[in-house]
């Protein structure tokens, strides 16, 4: 008996798609993007858009950004239909650019991913400390990073459905508590005289409130209509920059946020709806932060355990424990998460993160643009389910678009001392050269081994094709 | 390029590999699951399907939690043990549609067969 037998007619969502029991819809689609994207830091990365671009602008400056994020959309919408894998960065990167390079940016993605979660651990300690005074705010940070490393190893998940709600719900509560706002007394501060440099910074620093939106793309696998994902990508995108385009409108108003503490939320939920309103944005802030401490855990963990295994990594991150989960990985997560945010919350200098964040968000949609070039290239005639308008056009404009505004977010102020160092692209000038030579050096040594593999007599591993 | 009689045995080999295993057969229980293995070269559709600790070859296509896409020799490769599934995956020339707990399950299941 042959078990493996002539492929039958592929069906109209792409090869292998129709087999599958799992699969996910339009709506979780739309749902994963946006709350991937929604953090507790963009509340103040709010307030920095608006030392940027003061009064009207900062909300100008968020619809500006997330418009220009649909450049992005467009270029990870052709990306994940050509090569929709949960590897997503790795493989496009890789099959466009070429393994140092993608070896260098995984990793130094990976390090957004652990600003974020910093960031994220500073916004929730600083509100949970105005709530309840009587707790140190490290106390917020160590007990709810534990939870997450506690449940993630664990291998607790939430479901789908849970997930969905969870992201609707603050949307919709942020967006509700900013039309309340709209009614409160306020004074908006006047445009500025030189408002084209101010609106250009903060649509640099916009990015930031987009960041993570494109991290729903390795699930193109499981989507059922995966054609539908730019779609998807975009309707989040748009929430986003609704939801907080409208929060810095009101936030630029209120006295209460003028005031420069670092809960602007709360101060927006209490003018807005008195206690309830206060209450309300706490728990946005709680549940947001508890999102992105999971999701980035989760996130991250896998793609240490990937490297680890494919020995790109020490293999000590490529093993799995009890219940099937990467546990050093997330140990390591966890350590890295507590060191970086306890840091940021005893020194109070966040500003760097977010400059970095959207610094390396921008730098994402270059190297997004310019893998979707290289792709186009090298494997003119791969299926896809969706290919980005224009030609060329809309990847080149992502490439010199989020060029310029990286650069814009890089040399953005950080509140350090000597503030005529740009401080951020030093920080990342650095992580990138120390990701580079780790990443030269262990591909020397995979090569070095393999060499060692074939003289032993092994036979050697079937390589990718090189279409 | 990998036929498909070829791949039968290679499948069969490692389901009997599996299946003698002290420890996946308790592993896997509860972890009930259809493979389905796809040659995007050669053209042919295999299946497994993982049931009460025990694995076995089916005959044919079946509605799957998840379905492996690739290079016949690749796929053939990863099934006797000579290449982890993981960097054929992170270079994109295996496609594993699943979700990430099932796709790291299988991942240390092959691993388990053949040994490091």
């Amino acid at each position: 008996m042959a078990a493996a037998t002539p492929e039958p007619q592929q069906d109209a969502h792409g090869p292998g798609s129709g087999m599958l029991r799992r699969i996910l819809g339009f709506r979780t689609i739309v749902s994963t993007s946006a709350g991937l994207a929604f953090a507790a830091v963009n509340f103040l990365a709010v307030l920095q858009i608006r030392a940027q671009a003061p009064g009207l602008l900062a909300p100008l400056a968020i619809l500006a950004a997330g418009v220009l994020c649909l450049l992005a959309v467009a270029v990870f919408g052709e990306l994940s239909a050509t090569l929709p894998s949960a590897a997503g960065i790795r493989v496009w990167t890789l099959r466009g650019l070429g393994d140092p390079f993608s070896l260098t940016f995984t990793l130094l993605y990976l390090g957004t991913v652990l600003a974020v979660i910093a960031a994220d651990g500073f916004v929730l300690a600083a509100a949970l400390h105005v709530a309840v005074p009587g707790v140190p705010g490290p106390a917020w940070i160590l007990l709810f990073l534990t939870v997450a490393l506690v449940s993630n190893l664990r291998g607790i998940q939430m479901a789908g459905l849970i997930q969905d709600l969870t992201t609707y719900v603050l949307l919709a509560a942020l967006i509700a508590v900013g039309v309340a706002a709209v009614a409160v007394p306020g004074h908006m501060p006047p445009t500025p005289a030189a408002w084209p440099a101010g609106l250009f910074g903060g649509i640099a620093l916009g990015v930031f409130v987009f960041m993570g939106f494109e991290w729903v793309t390795p699930l193109a696998e499981e989507a059922r209509h995966p054609a539908r994902m730019p779609q998807g990508l975009a309707l989040a995108v748009l929430a986003l920059a609704v939801a907080f385009g409208l929060f810095a409108l009101v936030a630029g108003r209120l006295p209460a946020v003028a005031g420069g503490g670092l809960a602007p939320q709360l101060a927006v939920g209490h003018a807005a709806l008195g206690a309830i309103g206060f209450w309300v944005m706490l728990g946005v802030t709680v549940v947001t932060a508890g999102t992105t401490f999971n999701g980035g855990f989760v996130a991250a963990s896998r793609l240490l355990y990937a490297l680890g295994r494919s020995n790109y990594l020490p293999a000590g991150l490529g093993r799995l424990n009890g219940r099937f989960v990467p546990g050093n990985a997330l140990w390591l997560l966890y350590g890295v998460s507590v060191a970086l945010t306890l840091l940021v919350f005893a020194t109070g200098r966040y500003l760097i993160l977010i400059n970095a964040g959207a610094t390396l968000e921008s730098a994402m949609y270059v190297v997004a643009g310019l893998a979707l070039l290289g792709l186009r290239r090298r494997m003119p005639d791969a299926p896809r389910t969706w290919r980005a308008p224009l030609g060329r056009v809309v990847p080149l404009a992502c490439v010199v678009v989020f060029g310029a505004l990286g650069l814009g977010a890089a040399t953005a102020a950080d509140g350090l001392p000597w503030p005529g160092v740009p401080w951020t692209l030093v920080l990342l000038a650095v992580l990138a050269l120390v990701a580079w030579w780790y990443a030269v050096r262990r591909l020397r040594r995979r090569a070095q081994q393999s060499r060692g593999r074939r003289e032993a007599g092994i036979r050697p591993a079937p390589r990718a094709a090189s279409d | 390029m990998t036929s498909a009689d070829q791949m039968t045995a290679v499948l069969q080999d490692f389901t009997d590999q599996f299946n003698r295993s002290p420890e996946l057969p308790k592993m896997t229980q509860g972890w009930d699951r259809t493979i389905v293995i796809r040659a995007r070269d050669a053209g042919w559709v295999a299946a497994l399907r993982v049931e009460g600790g025990r694995v076995r070859v089916l005959a044919g296509e079946a509605p799957a939690e998840i379905a492996l896409e690739g290079p016949s020799d690749t796929l053939a490769a990863i099934f006797r043990g000579e290449l982890s599934p993981t960097e054929p995956y992170m270079d994109g020339t295996l496609v594993v549609r699943s979700t990430e707990a099932d796709m790291m399950k299988l991942d240390i299941f092959t691993l388990m067969v053949w040994g490091e």
